[in-house]
């Protein structure tokens, strides 16, 4: 069964959390504390709702095969679940079944379109347009690609608190501008990036955009028709799904013309001693035996948030985001980096006079699982002209009182560590 | 984890008021390394005297862990000669990678207190951050 939506309109988020094993579980996390997880780390990963992991399990008591070569019964079970995941994801994104490419998350889909497009589309002279803000892994690639091809990259501007500066978006938009790829939403700030205008915008100079929605696809609608993107790129295990699987959503025409990635089994037609003929796409890039259960997965957490509804869980996380931010702004000595309006729910910020390791680490003894580090991206945090953040990050199955919690402890964390606890050159 | 057990007083006051701490920002014969997971900034200075032995002073932006690594580190090396260093550095790391003992802690004073870490792989890497550092000035870069 899944949730529907009670007439009262409000979110059912105990019903939800039911749903989560891992929620429910106590840990032992210190002396004066053993209780179930407050997971504020959903950025870096999500937890799994018990109809995902039941869906792996399942796959693997009734369903596992090899796909797209076995004639026999269970082979064919196992191909028709394997592809009717494929038509769930594009039916999710607005998609057709042959542009969705089975990866193994946000980063090798970009690494597919670095390699695979990127060494045949981009010549020697042109440049790749990025935000100052890139995950690593919308940002190394490219290093790569630009130092292989003799490419330049360029950096879009971003505002202090990680939104993008429209205003000079007009001024790095030119003919020599060879692909524009950029965040949806950024994993350190929240911002959201305006990517539909952007996206005209760039097609206007003929120039191709790859999004990376690892932030953005599990948290709100994500069509990729309206956007027309080029490129979007996800990772199943941030929306309730399995680690090890994720989606390239590339344009048919950019596919049909497309090199293959990784050569091997499933992505050829006929294989002779000196060479090969390449299957069709998708399959063209999908070489060797796939992720079967992650795909399974992936389509079964969709379902489950789909039930949910898009729309309705990104309502719920903007009621809890607001009240964090309204919280974290009232307790002294908090710096918030985050932009406050027209965001997801990803906060950055400190306490003053505490490392946010520390900060962690006294969290984490009152039981909250919250991230300090410099999240992937340390072009960003550098900007903030910081070393690491704290950072809070949200999904539908946490709660206000989760959020009272964390203003309650981080208040006695300023206790504990009174006037600080390193000292640091200024 | 304790908190009580972590930020105990011998790493409270090692980071609060570090030792051989020095504010080498602008000094260009100074090693800065930055570990890449968490931001934290070390930078370490370091020469053998006419007696061939250590003079070693250290800044960085981190952690109280890896703050009161550093100090602890520096008090127990400053002086010695290299052998000894390299002796010390490999034994402290082998340690913290789990390849030795954690009672050989106990023979470096304060740096016993970080036995409690030795089984969070995750926060040990702050411990680990000055040492490996060190290793690296004098190996991959140094004399
Ligand atoms: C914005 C962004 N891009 C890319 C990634 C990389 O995702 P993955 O590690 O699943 O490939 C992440 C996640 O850490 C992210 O937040």
């Amino acid at each position: 069964m899944e949730h529907a939506m009670s007439e009262s309109n409000t979110f059912p988020v105990d019903e939800i959390r039911k749903d989560f094993p891992l929620l429910q579980k106590k840990f032992y996390f210190s002396q004066e504390r053993y209780a179930p997880v407050v997971y504020l780390d959903n950025a870096a990963t999500t937890q799994k709702p018990r109809q995902v992991i039941d869906a792996l399990v399942e796959y693997y008591q009734e369903q596992n095969a090899n796909v797209h070569r076995a004639l026999y019964t269970l082979g064919e079970i196992a191909t028709a679940k394997y592809e009717q995941s494929r038509k769930t994801i594009a039916n999710f994104l607005g998609a057709r079944e042959r542009e969705i490419v089975f990866t193994r998350g946000t980063t090798e889909a970009i690494n597919l379109v670095a390699t695979s497009w990127g060494k045949k589309f981009l010549g020697e002279g042109k440049s790749i347009l990025l935000s100052e803000i890139e995950h690593h892994s919308n940002l190394v690639p490219w290093q790569i690609l630009a130092q292989e091809k003799k490419l330049k990259l360029k950096f879009l501007p971003v505002m202090k608190d990680g939104t993008m500066d429209m205003a000079h978006l007009g001024d790095f938009l030119d003919s020599n501008v060879g692909l524009l790829a950029i965040t949806h939403v950024s994993n350190v700030f929240g911002s959201v990036f305006p990517a539909q205008e952007i996206i005209f915008r760039a097609h206007e100079k003929n120039i191709p955009v790859l999004l990376d929605g690892a932030q953005s696809v599990p948290h709100i609608p994500v069509n990729v028709q309206k956007l027309d993107c080029d490129f979007l790129a996800f990772s199943g295990h941030k929306m309730c799904g399995p680690t090890g699987i994720g989606v390239l959503y590339a344009k048919e025409k950019w596919l049909q013309q497309m090199a293959p990635y990784q050569g091997g089994g499933d992505m050829i037609l006929s294989v002779w001693p000196e060479y090969a003929t390449y299957n069709e796409i998708p399959y063209k890039f999908e070489a060797g035996t796939p992720h079967i259960e992650g795909a399974i997965g992936l389509a079964r957490a969709i379902e489950y948030l789909s039930a949910l509804g898009m729309k309705n869980l990104w309502e719920y996380e903007k009621k809890l985001t607001d009240y964090a931010f309204s919280r974290l702004k009232k307790i002294k000595n908090v710096k918030i980096f985050s932009p406050g309006k027209d965001q997801l729910g990803v906060l950055s910020f400190s306490l003053e006079g505490i490392h946010p390791h520390d900060a962690a680490q006294f969290l984490d003894s009152k039981g909250i699982a919250l991230r300090a580090g410099t999240h992937c991206a340390q072009p960003a945090i550098r900007k903030l002209g910081v070393n690491a953040t704290l950072r809070m990050s949200l999904y539908f199955y946490n709660t206000l009182e989760e959020i009272d919690y964390l203003v309650k402890c981080l208040e006695e964390a300023k206790e504990f560590f009174q006037n600080g606890i390193t000292r640091t050159i200024q | 984890m304790e908190l009580q057990e972590l930020y105990n007083r011998t790493v409270r006051e090692h980071s609060i008021r570090p030792h051989n701490f020095l504010n080498l920002k602008k000094n260009p014969q100074a090693w800065e390394k930055q570990n890449p997971e968490c931001g934290d900034t070390i930078r370490i200075f370091l020469q053998w005297n006419s007696q061939e032995e250590l003079e070693i002073a250290f800044d960085m932006e981190g952690c109280a862990v890896s703050t009161a690594s550093a100090s602890m580190m520096t008090d127990i090396v400053k002086g010695k000669k290299k052998q000894e260093v390299e002796k010390i550095y490999q034994e402290v790391l082998d340690v913290m990678k789990g390849s030795k003992e954690a009672n050989l802690l106990d023979t470096y004073g304060d740096l016993s207190v970080f036995k409690g870490i030795l089984a969070y792989p995750v926060r040990l890497q702050c411990a680990i951050f000055p040492w490996k550092t060190l290793q690296d000035i004098i190996e991959k870069r140094y004399l």
